[in-house]
């Protein structure tokens, strides 16, 4: 909240050029969206969720307010209210920020903004945007993606000529502080324990991304790499520290006429370390993997199909169906019109290192599958 | 089998006046130094990827809400429907990277518009009356 209050001061001081501007003026726009889901697995409880038993514990609605005072001068905010499973039942400041595009080499955001790395990890929580209900899960696992969606900070960002025939390169660097609520996915265990958190997870975080937009139609290669500083949790009962660890990400991507290929690959080492009262330190380090590649492919205007496969392992989990998942899906989405929109999904899972809370598959099991749908409409 | 020739040479009329009907042009703010704009620099500007055009032209995008105009302009020019469009653009405004450029529901607004503001870029039929904006070939 005091984050939340601070940003909000700033972001008015940033936007009092709009002050006495009629609306229409001030190009003012309210966008946004609302989803629900359905969940359905053969076995386990996914997503904190009764799914085998078909669940519809899965909603986001999402309001958004730009105002655009003078050209390259934007300034707005977003909310969001979701819910998932029995876990996540809030309503949350996605991003507020005010945003400077002097010409295409250099603009600047401030505030709490989205943080730009990977291939997805900006609209990784903006359903409307992609075809899939649920993003490879490997790289952008939905019931972590508190720690990876914003920051409390800046982005300069731009694109650059290349050179003669060499197309342009998009970057962007950002740096801020990161804030992962108590009630994030990555503290489950340490929750269901009654060891968890007893205040947000706040670091330092610095990053670049580079998106070379090839001289082959359609075709962009790139890199991020986040540097995130040590930092420690108190809990109930102990606390956990986190040393130095990155965020890397390569990822590619090529679009032509009704079909787009895309892969990324995604690692983060995170040494830890765990200390409860009464107890001898232990590790709580992971040093986890991530990869997709997928395609999808328009059939008509409104209706588009797609699959992927989702690889994810960490290596510091002891051997056995914990330390990895494995997704093949299959996916198809079907715009009735500008507004409304219906995806439906079907995962091959093998694995159970991710989406699966100890609380609800106390003995989960390795191999399952999942049935996605999901309605939405934006606006 | 008169009739027929008929019923044909109706069909070829109607869809050669669709045709018409479906010609874009691509329309700028008078001040804009360009006379010309590729198909890739359309495709950069209509989808937020770039503000500016190769000759240094800085550029704000105007579309159309929806109609025969919008979907032929999406379709020869971006390669995407009009709905795809639309959904590229909300991801980029509700990931906090751009605004929804403005929308227009007649073309007679948009060439008003666009005549009247700096850098404004657009399309409308080439029927539509478009005095007071320049018109750019698209090569």
């Amino acid at each position: 909240m005091r984050h939340t209050v601070l940003w909000a001061a700033a972001i008015l001081a940033a936007a009092s050029p709009v002050f006495g501007q009629s609306a229409d003026d001030l190009n003012l726009q309210f966008h946004g969206y609302a989803a629900q889901g359905f969940l359905y697995t053969t076995h386990n409880e996914i997503l904190y969720s009764d799914s085998s038993h078909g669940s519809a514990a899965w909603t986001e609605a999402v309001i958004n307010m730009t105002v655009q005072p003078k050209p390259g001068l934007r300034v707005g905010a977003q909310m969001r209210y979701q819910l998932l499973g029995g876990s996540v039942n809030a309503i949350t400041l996605d991003w507020a920020a005010a945003d400077y595009k002097m010409n295409d080499e250099f603009g600047i955001r401030f505030g709490k903004v989205k943080t730009p790395w990977g291939l997805f990890n900006e609209t990784q929580d903006i359903d409307p945007s992609y075809m899939w209900a649920l993003l490879p899960q490997s790289v952008y696992d939905i019931t972590t993606r508190g720690a990876d969606l914003s920051h409390d900070g800046g982005v300069m960002y731009g694109s650059m000529s290349a050179g003669p025939k060499a197309g342009n390169a998009d970057y962007r660097l950002w740096g801020g502080e990161e804030v992962i609520s108590e009630n994030d996915g990555q503290f489950d265990d340490l929750n269901n324990s009654g060891n968890g958190p007893l205040e947000p997870l706040e670091y330092l975080t610095l990053g670049g991304a580079l998106h070379w937009r090839t001289p082959v139609d359609g075709l962009m290669v790139g890199a991020s790499d986040a540097y995130n500083r040590a930092a420690t949790v108190l809990l109930n009962g102990g606390s956990e520290s986190f040393s130095d660890w990155n965020n890397l990400s390569y990822f590619a991507q090529y679009s032509r006429s009704k079909a787009t290929l895309a892969a990324e690959w995604n690692r983060q080492a995170s040494p830890a370390t765990l200390l409860l009262t009464g107890r001898p330190a232990t590790s709580a380090s992971t040093d986890t993997v991530g990869w997709y590649a997928m395609g999808t492919y328009k059939l008509t205007d409104k209706l588009s199909a797609g699959a992927y496969y989702s690889a994810f392992i960490d290596h510091d989990a002891p051997l056995g169906p914990d330390r990895f998942t494995k997704d093949w899906t299959v996916s198809a989405r079907y715009d009735l019109n500008e507004f409304i929109y219906i995806k439906a999904e079907e995962h091959f899972i093998d694995g159970t290192a991710l989406s699966l809370d100890s609380l609800r598959n106390p003995t989960p099991t390795p191999r399952y599958d999942l049935t996605a749908l999901r309605v939405g409409v934006s606006f | 089998m008169k009739n027929l020739s008929r019923i044909f040479l109706l069909c070829t009329a109607s869809l050669c006046a669709a045709c018409v009907r479906a010609q874009v042009i691509v329309i700028a703010n008078p001040n804009l130094k360009a006379d010309f704009v590729s198909r890739n620099e359309l495709k950069a500007v209509f989808t937020g990827t770039s503000t500016r055009l190769a000759g240094g032209d800085r550029v704000v995008p105007v579309l159309l809400r929806e109609g025969n105009t919008h979907n032929a302009f999406t379709s020869k020019f971006l390669d995407r429907s009009p709905i795809a469009l639309t959904m590229n653009w909300r991801g980029l405004v509700m990931s906090g990277e751009a605004a929804m450029p403005r929308t227009f529901d007649t073309e007679a607004q948009e060439v008003e518009y666009v005549a009247h503001t700096a850098g404004a870029i657009g399309y409308i039929s080439e029927e539509t009356p478009h005095g007071g904006v320049k018109v750019l070939t698209v090569h």
